[in-house]
């Protein structure tokens, strides 16, 4: 059997699992390190680089450098002007609204580089294992609706992968703490990473992970601290030197990595320096950048920033129906927990000491490696019983949305509730299905439409329309409504507005597989070249000392060869080289046999 | 004709509770209004014939007289509601939403005994603020007529695709409108909630949780908005209000048909504990889930059923005031009579109802 993974498919990085024996392993990629950049880069020669080298290009290549893709996923090009402004490569608007992206006039879909991103780790994964891999549970943020969780799974999809399950990050991050802890117990996940942050409660009695309440803010996340700390540079710069640095790109991304790199640090120091010499270049000459920013002036700058993660952490006690002295765990996911001030808020809001004893930014891998485990019967003690983080409904007369399933409503789930029409005689209806907590249609994610027809012509109000939502255990949704007199029926399963058709998902899959080929095959190249390369050399060599056991006739046939091969090796078709080799081969027969 | 109670508000019987009977016009058809107290809250109420008001239908599904009986009766509800928060002040009065009713004085005592923690917390929580509305309509063509006047290569592209431009550049004004009006109201209010925008034209109606102090303050900035953005927008201001919109108790009467069947489903005697219950609920789950039962494909609706049992039980038992009293150490009888005296009172999200809407989706 083919071997399933976890992963953390993070907004800065990306992080892997798997199960050896019962027992979770992280996995570490190609160049050996336990997490790999979310990041991806088109070079102008036509290279595809992911992870860390794609990093590393960023600053020669902003435009090509594909950064936090996962705050694009599943979204439309108007939700995201905020998170537009703070990349680095174009973000268009595809025909039906989606964002794609341009690099060196190929289009990509969110999900194509989310995909990239998911081929390096299964590559990865399988050259690590010895074994190919093809089952994967891959995480997302519990606040991400069901657009946002559609396109994550078909960037697995795309990237080869048969997604078991695609589960909320903290239910996974809570998992991986739980697994050998059979007492009664409540848990707090506290989940603050590079894009996004969320809040879980669960409860666990005798392995089931019930959670019991999710709440959180989209929009919050260790970029945001970054910008913090790179508009108060902007602004002393500013003040200083009489310099507007903001309109330098080069110059913005290098200030955003030194304020990353800083308010890493400063987890750990009291005090650190940014230093970016040669920051501008003026008429003057160059200017530099030498500041010192200290943890209390961090803190200072993310104050309102800090004090945003207290409503979504009441907010799930509320939703949980419980005080905080019930919590009996706290458990921290996301680089960002590491900085001492969010720490000390949580331990404010709730009065307990949060757990840390397993690194946060493996955590969530680990547990999807679990919940992989479950859902392929290889573990039996773990059940997990997830909810809709978000409400679902449908848009009822004068714009308002009607709840039929409530957020933090256990999964799988069936509710129905009866409708009637709002004219006399109306001979259809327009179920509009949407996701969100607003009261009006409007601010709500629209989901999809679809149309119940031929309705008896009765007085308005008469008629009874029963709506029925539907969540299996994967998060899908389904939504019938049938006129129960006529028993007419029309059904929908909702596959998110902002997503890929099955056809252009084909098309992706094969441009992935496609390169997969084109890898394989530069690989291959490479290895016959390498090969064609070191024969000719040996050979050469051989005629050098043997040349008496030949006629001049058979070395001058040798040499050619050799020749020869040293030219086709230089082209790109394997099989012309191979040819070349066996030729060569050949002709030196004569080399071994005559005496 | 079958008379009920119609309760209006819940009051703060600390203060002192005013002389309904200065409120000649009484209450829905004129009946006399009542206080009914229990501990230190009190409920108003006044006696009214259910028949007539079928507030568990539809209003499409009324007839006609109905119709009109409720549209009466919702007025009479703001008109006493709005003379209690006048005498009252916002200190301590709390509007229940339309369609409360209870059979006897008794029987509405026993709803405030069992939702005293809820209207107690709610009363508190809204102490001192009052609810303020904020309505605005744009003119659609003059805001067109802007758009194109500032895009000049709209006229460039052809019929359709202006159309759609034009649209698109709307919506994102209406955004920036609306995201202008809120980002300066926003902070002077506690909370904020939507209600159906009533008109074409209309664009923005939301009620904001405003405390009393802040409100002349609230005033100027509603001032200065409507000044700066007279150009495309004409705003209605309405209130102070009763907090209407920012009461989020719901009760109902406990339905025994629909407790019993989820109590069987469950395997549970007439009595169980809550520990019971919750461990009854748990080995059903592991038992019937699909994940561990992959090959079986009814496994899903079991434990779709399953689920919904329990978060059946799970609010009666939370409705009873034993259960908030211990919660672990009481048997909860499901016999009919216990079932159909319980009240279930939902009040989900009633301390915050809007987390994880993001500000800049507005």
């Amino acid at each position: 059997m083919n071997k399933a993974i976890g992963i953390d498919l993070g907004t800065t990085n990306s992080c892997m699992a798997v199960l050896v024996c019962g027992k979770p392993l992280i996995i570490p990629n190609a160049e050996g390190e336990r997490t790999t950049p979310s990041v991806v880069a088109f070079t102008k020669d036509g290279q595809r680089l992911a992870g860390l080298s794609a990093k590393q290009q960023h600053a020669d290549n902003p435009q090509g450098t594909i950064t936090s893709i996962k705050r694009f996923m599943g979204r439309q090009w108007d939700e995201v002007t905020e998170e537009m402004a703070i990349v680095t490569y174009p973000v268009g608007k595809a025909e039906g609204g989606d964002v794609i992206i341009t690099v060196n006039d190929i289009t990509y879909a969110p999900q194509e580089i989310s995909a990239i991103i998911l081929q390096k780790l299964k590559t990865d994964a399988e050259t690590y294992l010895g074994e190919r891999v093809t089952d994967a549970v891959i995480t997302v943020p519990a606040y991400f609706n069901d657009a946002q969780r559609k396109a994550t799974r078909d960037a697995g999809r795309i990237a080869g992968l048969n997604v078991l399950r695609v589960i909320n990050e903290p239910t996974a991050a809570s998992l991986a703490y739980g697994l050998d802890k059979a007492a009664n117990q409540m848990i707090l996940v506290f989940d603050l990473g590079g894009g996004t942050f969320d809040v879980s409660i669960l409860e666990l009695d005798a392995g089931l992970f019930e959670v019991k309440a999710t709440s959180g803010d989209n929009h919050l996340g260790g970029n945001n601290f970054d910008k913090a700390i790179v508009d108060w540079l902007l602004d002393k710069f500013k003040r200083e030197q009489a310099c507007d640095l903001a309109k330098d790109p080069l110059a913005m991304l290098r200030l955003y990595a030194a304020a990353e790199k800083a308010r890493i640090e400063l987890s750990t120091m009291l005090v650190t320096h940014i230093n970016l010499p040669s920051i501008l270049t003026t008429i003057a000459g160059p200017k530099h950048l030498n500041f010192e920013l200290t943890r209390t002036q961090l803190n200072e700058l993310s104050a309102t920033l800090i004090a945003r993660i207290v409503r979504p952490v009441m907010q799930a006690l509320a939703d949980a129906n419980i005080n905080a002295e019930a919590i009996d765990h706290v458990v921290l996911v996301g680089g960002m927990t590491r900085m001492p001030a969010i720490q000390d808020k949580v331990r404010a809001l709730i009065g307990k000491e949060p757990h840390q004893d397993i690194n946060p930014d493996e955590v969530v891998a680990v547990g999807a490696a679990i919940q992989a485990g479950v859902l392929r019967g290889e573990v039996t003690n773990v059940l997990l019983l997830d909810v809709t983080s978000l409400s679902l409904g449908i848009e009822t007369k004068g714009g308002v949305f009607t709840k039929l399933i409530e957020r933090n409503t256990s999964i799988p789930t069936r509710k129905t509730q009866t409708f009637t029409t709002a004219e006399d005689n109306q001979d259809s209806v327009e179920i509009h299905v949407l996701q969100g907590e607003s009261e009006m249609a409007a601010f709500n994610k629209s989901l999809g439409t679809f149309v119940l027809v031929d309705l008896p012509p009765v007085r308005r109000g008469l008629l009874e329309i029963d709506v029925t939502f539907d969540i299996d255990a994967n998060g899908i949704i389904t939504v019938t409504a049938e006129d129960i007199v006529s028993g007419n029926e029309q059904q929908i399963r909702i596959e998110g507005s902002t997503s890929l058709s099955e056809n252009e998902i084909s098309c992706m899959i094969k441009r992935a597989e496609d390169y997969a080929e084109a890898t394989q095959r530069l690989r291959e190249l490479a290895d016959v070249r390498n090969h064609a390369e070191v024969l000719a050399s040996e050979i050469e060599l051989s005629l050098n000392v043997y040349y008496t056991r030949i006629t001049e006739s058979e070395e001058l046939m040798i040499r050619e060869q050799i020749t020869k091969l040293r030219k086709v090796l230089e082209g790109i078709d394997i099989g012309i080289i191979r040819t070349g080799i066996a030729d060569l081969v050949a002709a030196a027969q004569v080399l071994k046999y005559k005496k | 004709m079958k008379l009920k109670r119609f309760i209006y508000a819940t009051i703060d019987n600390r203060s002192e509770i005013p002389n309904l009977t200065e409120y000649p016009a009484g209450g829905i058809n004129a009946a006399p209004l009542e206080v009914v107290c229990y501990r230190d809250i009190a409920a108003v109420v006044s006696a009214i014939d259910i028949d007539q008001l079928a507030p568990h239908l539809p209003l499409g599904a009324l007839t006609e007289q109905q119709q009109e009986n409720y549209k009466a009766y919702l007025l009479k509800y703001q008109q006493v509601n709005s003379f209690l928060f006048e005498k009252i002040g916002s200190d301590g009065m709390l509007p229940l939403k339309f369609g409360f009713t209870a059979s006897s004085n008794e029987a509405v005592e026993k709803v405030l005994e069992q939702a005293y923690i809820h209207l107690r917390t709610c009363l508190d929580r809204l102490q001192g603020t009052m609810e303020l509305v904020i309505q605005a309509s744009w003119e659609l063509p003059k805001i067109l007529q802007d758009i194109v006047k500032n895009n000049p290569d709209l006229a460039s592209a052809d019929a359709v695709q202006t159309g759609k431009l034009l649209f698109e550049a709307a919506e994102v004004k209406k955004r920036k409108l609306i995201a202008a009006i809120h980002g300066k109201l926003s902070p002077l209010s506690k909370d904020y909630l939507d209600a159906p925008l009533k008109t074409e034209a209309m664009i923005f109606n939301r009620s904001y949780l405003v405390e009393k102090k802040q409100e002349p303050l609230f005033d100027d900035a509603v001032d200065a908005i409507a000044t700066e953005l007279e150009d495309y927008l004409s705003f209605r201001y309405i209130g102070p209000l009763p907090v209407y919109s920012f009461v989020n108790i719901e009760l109902n009467q406990g339905n025994f048909s629909m407790v019993d069947k989820s109590r069987k489903l469950l395997q549970l005697p007439e009595k169980a504990s809550w520990e019971t219950i919750k461990a009854a609920y748990r080995q059903l789950l592991l038992a019937n889930h699909p994940d561990r039962n992959p090959d079986d494909p009814k496994a899903a609706q079991r434990t779709k059923d399953i689920v919904e049992a329990y978060e059946i039980v799970s609010a009666y038992c939370h409705s009873l005031p034993e259960f908030r009293e211990s919660l672990t150490l009481n048997e909860y009888s499901f016999a009919r009579e216990a079932v159909e005296q319980s009240f279930i009172v939902d009040n989900k999200g009633a301390v915050l109802a809007r987390a994880g809407k993001s500000e800049s989706a507005v």
